[in-house]
């Protein structure tokens, strides 16, 4: 009889140790996970403050060098683009024209949306400088399929190149997206 | 230098070598009169937004006190043009069209936790530019509402800009196949 009780204490034991070691390996799962698999970018969020890093795919472009007329405390931006952005797929990247004068005040950041979703986003691109191209974000190309997408748009937000504040005012040009495979 | 490029000017500058055309002389559709070139990408957008400074103070309307109802009361809250100046109370947005095609702009603010904003207009037409004219609007805006107990963002505005079709209709967003 006693020895019934105690081979059963002894299941329940080693039951429980089980139960444990699961736990534990479930949680050092979680937390792998957690520090070096989640995917912790969240571009479509514009960050308060510009980001250090500049954009390096960006080229100079030459200009004469004056300013926009803008009153103190205030700023501007200019932007020059072609509408028509091409994507492509199979190197994950677009490829387009925007050049951020070198009269613009502010810093930018270029995003590319689609369909509310932002496929695509620079580093800081400071005034005077042109961008071509960019890889597409993490996922982007399995959202996309081949085609044209009207309901897209460039997105630039404004950076106080001083403070590294972000502006009031940002900027939306409406672009169409053309995906090939 | 001679430049080559005859499709990538912008501003009257070749954007592959950096060949300034000094001819004056710009015909339909950006071309140089004199030299044939294309001195501007007549499909390209170029459009110049300004704004005046934008910051506001809050100033909560005062407790009062109605003596002969003895009712407590309260003064509305009053939102101020931090660069108020010449009497112009709310400051105002500037954008400019410097393409050969017109472009239209709409306007927009999203408040943050409760903050209101009111254009003048939120939405501007503006013709194509020429060599001697790059047609300019104006905007004002001002806060209308809400209350802050901080210094804190009040939101953003945003500036969209869009093409006009050949017809006259703004571009139109249409379904994709996301």
């Amino acid at each position: 009889m006693n020895k019934t009780t105690e081979e059963n204490k002894e299941q329940k034991r080693k039951l429980l140790i089980i139960i444990l070691i699961i736990g534990i390996v479930v949680c050092l799962a979680v937390t792998m996970w957690a520090l070096f698999f989640r995917n912790t970018k969240d571009p479509g969020l514009a960050p308060d403050y510009a980001p250090g890093q500049t954009e390096p795919n960006a080229t100079p472009v030459e200009d004469d060098g004056s300013k926009l007329d803008v009153p103190e405390g205030g700023g501007g931006i200019s932007i020059e683009y072609v509408s028509s952005v091409d994507i492509d797929l199979s190197d994950n990247k677009a490829t387009f024209q925007y050049t951020h004068p070198a009269k613009s005040t502010q810093n930018i950041i270029l995003q590319i949306v689609v369909k509310d979703t932002v496929i695509a986003q620079s580093g800081l691109i400071t005034p005077g400088n042109r961008l071509t191209e960019l890889t597409l974000l993490d996922g982007a190309a399995g959202k996309l399929s081949a085609g044209t997408y009207t309901d897209a748009q460039f997105k630039i937000l404004s950076y106080d190149p001083q403070s590294g504040e972000k502006a009031m005012v940002d900027t939306v040009a409406q672009i169409t997206v053309t995906v090939q495979e | 230098m001679k430049c080559r490029h005859t499709d990538r000017f912008t501003d009257g500058r070749c954007s592959t070598c950096g060949y300034v055309c000094t001819h004056e002389t710009i015909g339909s559709g950006g071309k140089c009169t004199v030299c044939g070139k294309q001195i501007f990408d007549p499909t390209a957008i170029s459009v110049d937004i300004t704004w005046e400074e934008m910051s506001f103070t809050f100033a909560p309307g005062r407790e009062t006190w109605d003596h002969e109802n003895h009712i407590q009361g309260r003064e509305p809250d009053t939102w101020v043009w931090d660069g108020e100046t010449d009497g112009r109370t709310a400051p105002v947005i500037t954008v400019t069209n410097k393409s050969f095609q017109a472009v239209t702009a709409k306007l927009a603010f999203t408040g943050s936790e409760g903050i209101t904003g009111q254009f003048s207009r939120t939405s501007l037409e503006l013709a194509a530019a020429t060599v001697t004219d790059t047609p300019a609007e104006t905007v004002r805006f001002r806060i209308t509402g809400g209350t802050i107990d901080k210094k804190q963002s009040l939101g953003s505005i945003t500036v969209t800009i869009g093409t006009v079709s050949p017809e006259g209709d703004n571009k139109k967003d249409t379904e994709g196949e996301a």
